[in-house]
């Protein structure tokens, strides 16, 4: 809009009704001022309607998931471009997130923390930048920029979600309820979002408010990670053979290789709940796949063990205690200098 | 970062705003929910499955048929108030404890601890622990302490005790609890168990040289911590088979000594510390929390001090939960031994 009225401006100029050449160049200044008068406050306020053609670019090849080029278009000088003419803040997030789709994460967070200096309100790289920090680990940096976006937006999903996770890595399992609680608030259909508030509430082994939450989020979406987190709830309340056979589902319903996780989790659960015959086969599933799988490896020693045949389950401790899973080789090993002892 | 990512529309988001940055924010949420450290709920991987399962066979055993776990908390004056912290990790995690033994400021947290407070209501009254709740600390006693060369009193610690736990005696407590303290005459460490509660307790934190020593059964009291910084010992005495110890040193080289105070009291933590080595490395497992430089007066950062309990503990819990599964190994493996029902048929 405003450059058609420039150009008309411009050729009413050219028809010879300025008659001299100073004049010409005041009503080109005066038309300047007036664009950039009329442009800035769009650009400054992000207008979703006003884009330069650079950034328009940029966003294209964002969408096209072509990230190497857009750092190659936003890389030294392409960011000083678009400096004059808008977009900027956005496209410090689009370098950002492209930096971290080629898995620089370093680069993306010295772009992410330029942004956040350049626009201190801007809550989109605020937000990246801490979550990216967060998922580096570096929560104590990464707490305070949460907690500024919650200043700046108090109801910032994504921050209040940041939060809870942090809170919950560190121990602090009221305050990520809290902060979970408050995110659900805006995002009440999120049914991953439920399952992360229920896995809380299990830590916190307030289980009977972790099962309401989990059957939610199995309500809004199933998925195998939502039946995982209800077979564990439901064991801890107490009903294991419910939690196995919400497990044998799964293993019915998955790929082989997570089939095998599954079976080698029921082959535990049965053991536990005294069902040897079960956890022998199951553990025997396993074995046919991998024949050294440590644990499946250590469940039938026991199973063994229950038949009085000791020389076939320090075979198969033997196996496990050499095995690549550090704690069930340290089981095992124990478990089999307790065999050695006994006569 | 590693992780599966899933991409999700991030709901709450301004309608309006460009697909790109849609696009941003559900890469945002993808990250948040599923890159960052699952902290509780067992994963799939072969460890956290049989650690969960043993843990849930050990826990669920009376005392006698696993080994006794005794709770050791060290002194450090107001930095010991982490042991909030850490206990209250314990508790929500099931850690068994069965004993406690507690030495200065670890022993006010102790008695508490073995009457029954949980976790949560001990870091609420962290801040109430002060040296000022404990003691005369004020204009007029310090005055008296600077010219007339007169103690302080630590008696208001015994009314604290009495006020806020509902045992009076060692015998009353729910858990067995021994605290220690030293006798000035002798240089001798006197280990209570048994008798009057908030004597002895206020004895084991009796600071010498700003509190006049308490004169308790013949003897000259004061802080335990001098001779026995963590009393692993103690917790042996009164049953303790595996020992988990919270030890709550602080780097002194980065302290900074404002006062008449803080000089003394880390002479007296320094003294206590190199006396520990022996005993830090008799107990089974260690949380250490990095507490922060925290002075005698200081007790509105009581909270601060608790968090970094919780950190260190929550940190730590997979490694304490493994090393006491090992080794309560001996009963375990005996009950697993024993031919049951339900054997499995086929052989190898």
């Amino acid at each position: 809009m405003t450059s058609r009225r420039l150009r008309a401006i411009l050729e009413r100029a050219g028809t010879g009704r300025a008659e001299n050449g100073c004049a010409r160049r005041a009503l080109l200044l005066a038309c300047w001022l007036v664009g950039a008068w009329s442009a800035a406050p769009a650009r400054a306020l992000g207008i979703p309607g006003w884009r330069s053609g650079e950034i328009q670019q940029v966003e294209r090849l964002f969408e096209e998931r072509r990230y190497d080029e857009v750092i190659a278009k936003l890389s030294g000088e392409g960011l000083n471009r678009l400096r004059f003419s808008g977009g900027l803040s956005r496209a410090y997030l689009y370098l950002g997130v492209s930096y971290e789709r080629t898995r620089q994460f370093d680069k993306a967070v010295g772009v992410y923390q330029l942004g956040a200096r350049l626009f201190p309100r801007n809550v989109d790289a605020l937000t990246r930048l801490a979550s990216l920090l967060h998922a580096m680990q570096l929560d104590e940096a990464a707490r305070p920029l949460f907690e500024k976006v919650l200043r700046i937006n108090p109801r910032h999903p994504a921050a209040l979600v940041g939060l809870a996770e942090i809170e919950r890595s560190l121990g602090f399992l009221d305050r990520s309820v809290g902060f979970y609680e408050r995110a659900l608030e805006a995002r009440d259909k999120d049914a991953s979002l439920y399952r992360t508030y229920a896995e809380v509430l299990y830590d916190r082994r307030d289980f009977r408010a972790a099962e309401t939450a989990i059957r939610w989020s199995l309500t809004l979406q199933t998925s195998p990670e939502s039946l995982l987190v209800l077979a564990y709830i439901r064991r801890s309340r107490g009903f294991g053979m419910e939690a196995v056979d919400i497990v044998r589902q799964m293993e019915d319903a998955a790929l082989p290789e997570d089939a095998l996780r599954y079976a080698l989790l029921a082959a535990v659960w049965h053991m536990e709940a005294g069902q040897w015959h079960n956890a022998w086969s199951q553990a025997g599933l396993v074995l046919k796949a991998h024949p050294d799988d440590p644990l499946a490896r250590y469940v039938r020693a026991r199973a063994h063990l229950q038949t009085g045949r000791r020389d076939l389950s320090m075979k198969d401790l033997e196996v496990s205690a050499a095995g690549r899973a550090p704690f069930v080789a340290k089981a095992s090993a124990a478990l089999l200098d307790e065999l050695k002892k006994e006569p | 970062m590693s992780g599966p990512v899933r991409t999700q529309p991030l709901a709450g988001y301004p309608t309006g705003t460009p697909r790109c940055l849609r696009a941003i924010a559900a890469a945002l949420g993808a990250v948040l929910l599923f890159a960052s450290p699952s902290a509780g709920l067992p994963g799939l991987d072969q460890d956290s499955i049989l650690r969960d399962h043993l843990w849930r066979d050990l826990t669920s055993r009376p005392r006698g048929r696993r080994p006794t776990v005794g709770l050791v908390l060290s002194g450090g004056s107001l930095r010991a108030l982490a042991h909030a912290g850490v206990y209250s990790v314990l508790q929500d995690a099931g850690f068994p404890v069965d004993v406690v033994s507690g030495v200065s400021m670890g022993a006010v947290l102790g008695s508490a601890i073995a009457d029954g407070v949980s976790g949560r209501k001990l870091s609420r009254l962290t801040p109430h622990m002060g040296f000022r709740g404990a003691s005369n600390y004020g204009a007029f006693g310090l005055f008296r302490l600077a010219f007339f060369d007169s103690p302080l009193s630590s008696e208001k610690t015994e009314a604290w005790i009495d006020r806020s736990l509902s045992a009076r005696r060692f015998e009353d407590l729910k858990k067995p609890f021994a605290c220690v303290a030293m006798d000035i005459k002798s240089g001798e460490a006197i280990v209570f168990r048994e008798g009057p509660l908030s004597p002895a307790v206020r004895a084991s934190m009796n600071l010498p040289g700003i509190f006049s020593p308490v004169e308790y059964r013949h003897r000259y009291l004061v802080d335990g911590g001098v001779v026995d910084f963590i009393p692993v010992d103690a917790a042996r005495l009164i049953g303790a088979e595996f020992v988990i110890a919270s030890v709550t040193d602080l780097d002194f080289s980065q302290s900074r000594l404002k006062s008449v105070l803080n000089t003394l009291e880390q002479v007296i933590d320094i003294r206590g510390s190199l006396l520990a080595r022996e005993q830090r490395k008799r107990a089974n497992f260690l949380i250490e929390p990095r507490v922060p430089d925290i002075g005698f007066v200081e007790s509105p950062r009581a909270l601060e001090v608790v968090a970094q309990g919780v950190i260190a503990a929550r940190r730590l819990l997979p490694a304490a939960q493994e090393s006491l599964i090992i080794f309560s190994h001996p009963p375990m493996a005996k009950d697993w031994m024993r031919p049951g029902a339900g054997a499995p048929g086929g052989s190898e």
